[in-house]
This record gives structure tokens, C-alpha cells and sequence, in this order.
């Protein structure tokens, strides 16, 4: 029996190879979603669930962006819907598995040559991450996908379906509550 | 002088590196204030964006194994599958056919069933009978006249006084 005319081929999508593309943006998307939730074991169970769920949907894909902001998106719809969950909420303060300031201020680089220059970066670091801490989900979110990621704004527009001034004003406040925190010694933002 | 900065100016600095409005880079160049807070905010970003890779990347090394994607099974891994379902059948089955119902003990012996079948039945039958008896008789066993005590010792007596 010959297959019918009218039906459309399958579409080939670079999800297709799902281990490629896991390979190739597995630690960026880990990244993302361990300095925002700051827990390893929750940051890696949403990280498996963003390429399980974009090989789901890989269908769905049309190359309108690229595939890493299509993964970022997911990711930040998984975050979305995870924080939003009361048990979240009860266990984020008791997580073991949570990071802590110390632990990110190990990583400070050693550029410095002074030990007091060491100091000072090591403050500024643990204040910053402090301060990110206190952000509003969605202004971290697009606090980490700018500073970290280096995401251009029009692309964070798009991960997190924000118009492009709502991501703006986020980062403005995101920031305004950087330098509060560098201007009143790191102790507290306002 | 012209004022300092706005935080949205500064920030745009950040955000979006020039070209930026002339007047603001102007003012950058001739304020060192400015370009204090600029280059301060600046660095720690960089430091913040340098340690947290860093980190990250020490905490996706230490995932557990298990999280990794699913690789094909080895053809060793077969083998292994089939000796522990042959291990785990024996394990079943063995012990059940060692203790079957019937198996373990000793068959009964028919010379010692038999008498006591036939002693039940015959103790059976001489309970019976004597219920029978019991039914058939005119007064009950139980309202009978008790037998004379004396009768014993009278005739004992009479034995004694003719043998004198």
C-alpha cells in the first residue's frame, strides 16, 4: 500500500541528537539553575528535566531562537514552577545539600597580588552573592542570565518573556541593590 | 560642574558598553568619583561571574554517576542479568521442592492405621450399646435399690456358726 501524498515528513530538529546537544550545553544550564535555586541535587534533577522536556517538545522547535535560549527557556519555566511549590519553600532554608556564602568566596580569583586586595574582592564577592540571594526570583534570574551568562537583553527578553524594559528595570534594581550593599560595607541592602 | 551620574546612566555603561550618550562619557572621563564606582562595580561583577563558573563547574564534576545519560548495555551485562535470574529461580524453587507436603515425611504405615480406626469404632459401638441399654431398661441404673451390704457378712456368719 503506498503512504498518502499528503503527509508531511517528520521534521528533523537539532534535539533530535539529544546527546549532542546535552553534551554541549549540559554545564551551561546546570550553571543557571544552581546559582539560582543553590541547591546541587535540585540543580541537577531540573537540568535532566530540561533536556528530557526539550526532547518532549522537540517538535515544537522551529529555529525561531537559538537552541540554547530555547533550552534556557525551559529551564526557567522548570525554576518557575519549582519555586512556586510549597514543599520548596519549606525546605530551602533546611536544604543539606544548599550552598553556602564561604563555599562561592573559595573561588574568588587570586588575581590580587596584595593579601588585603585579596580581602577586599573576597568581601565584594560574598556581598554581591549575598545580595543575589535576596533578589526576587525574577530579578535573579535575569540578574545571573546578564552577569553570568552574558546574555544579550533582547535574548532575556525571550528566555523569560519579558518585555525588553521590564528587563532592564529588573537589572537596574538588581544592581541598585549591588551598590547598596557595596556602600553600607556589605552588612545589609536596603 | 555637571552632577554626577544617575544609577541609570551608570548602569547603562554596564549593560550596554558604548556607544553611549556623550555627555555621559564625557562626564565618565572628567569625574573620578564616577569612574571609581564604575570601575568598582565592574570588578565585582567580573570576580562574581569568574567565581560562580568556577563553581559551578567543580559542583557538575562531583554529580553522582546515576545522573548520567543511559549508555547501550554492555554484552557482559547480559550474562550478568542471566546468572542472577538463574540464581534467583534456584533460590525460589529449591527450597519448595525440598519441603513439599508429602515429600520430606515418611509414608504412614497402613498396620498402624488400621488398628486405630477399628478400636475407634469398636469403643464407638460399645458406647452406643450400652446407652441403648441404658434407654431400654425399666428404671434407670441410677434410681436402682442399692444391693444389701449386710448380705455378704450374714452369709459369712451362718458359714461360721454350721462349721462350729
Amino acid at each position: 500500500m503506498l503512504p498518502a501524498l499528503d503527509q508531511a515528513p517528520p521534521v528533523e530538529t537539532p534535539f533530535d541528537d539529544i546527546t549532542s546537544v546535552y553534551s554541549v550545553y549540559e554545564q551551561r544550564i546546570f550553571r543557571f539553575l544552581l546559582l539560582s535555586i543553590r541547591d546541587r541535587d535540585v540543580a541537577l534533577s531540573l537540568t535532566q528535566d530540561t533536556f528530557l522536556r526539550a526532547w518532549l517538545s522537540r517538535s515544537s522547535f522551529r529555529g525561531d531562537c537559538s537552541i540554547y535560549t530555547w533550552l534556557m527557556r525551559i529551564a526557567v519555566n522548570l525554576l518557575r514552577d519549582h519555586t512556586r511549590t510549597q514543599k520548596f519553600r519549606f525546605w530551602r532554608n533546611t536544604a543539606a545539600t544548599a550552598i553556602d556564602v564561604s563555599e562561592i568566596a573559595e573561588y574568588v580569583p587570586n588575581s590580587e597580588s596584595s593579601a588585603e586586595s585579596r580581602l577586599i574582592t573576597s568581601e565584594q564577592m560574598a556581598a554581591i552573592w549575598q545580595t543575589v540571594s535576596e533578589l526576587s526570583t525574577r530579578q535573579r534570574n535575569v540578574f545571573l542570565l546578564r552577569f553570568v551568562e552574558e546574555l544579550e537583553l533582547t535574548d532575556i527578553a525571550a528566555v523569560t518573556g519579558l518585555p525588553l524594559s521590564t528587563v532592564k528595570t529588573h537589572l537596574y534594581r538588581a544592581l541598585a541593590a549591588v551598590r547598596a550593599r557595596h556602600a553600607g560595607g556589605g552588612k545589609e541592602a536596603p | 560642574m555637571t552632577p554626577h551620574l544617575t544609577h541609570e546612566q551608570l548602569c547603562d555603561f554596564i549593560l550596554d558598553p558604548p556607544p553611549q550618550c556623550a555627555l555621559s562619557t564625557a562626564h565618565l572621563a572628567a569625574c573620578p568619583a564616577c569612574k571609581a564606582e564604575l570601575a568598582t562595580l565592574s570588578a565585582s561583577l567580573r570576580h562574581f561571574q569568574e567565581a560562580s563558573r568556577s563553581f559551578a563547574e567543580r559542583e557538575l564534576a562531583r554529580r553522582p554517576a546515576v545522573i548520567e545519560l543511559p549508555r547501550r548495555r554492555s554484552l557482559m551485562a547480559v550474562p550478568a542479568y542471566l546468572a542472577a535470574a538463574a540464581l534467583f529461580l534456584g533460590a525460589v524453587f529449591i527450597p519448595l521442592r525440598l519441603h513439599r507436603p508429602g515429600a520430606s515425611a515418611p509414608p504412614p504405615s497402613p498396620v498402624a492405621a488400621v488398628p486405630a480406626s477399628v478400636q475407634t469404632t469398636e469403643s464407638d459401638e460399645a458406647f452406643l450399646n450400652e446407652i441403648n441399654q441404658d434407654i431400654a431398661a425399666s428404671v434407670p441404673s441410677p434410681m436402682e435399690p442399692l444391693a444389701d451390704p449386710t448380705s455378704d457378712a450374714a452369709g459369712t456368719t451362718s458359714n461360721q456358726g454350721n462349721s462350729q
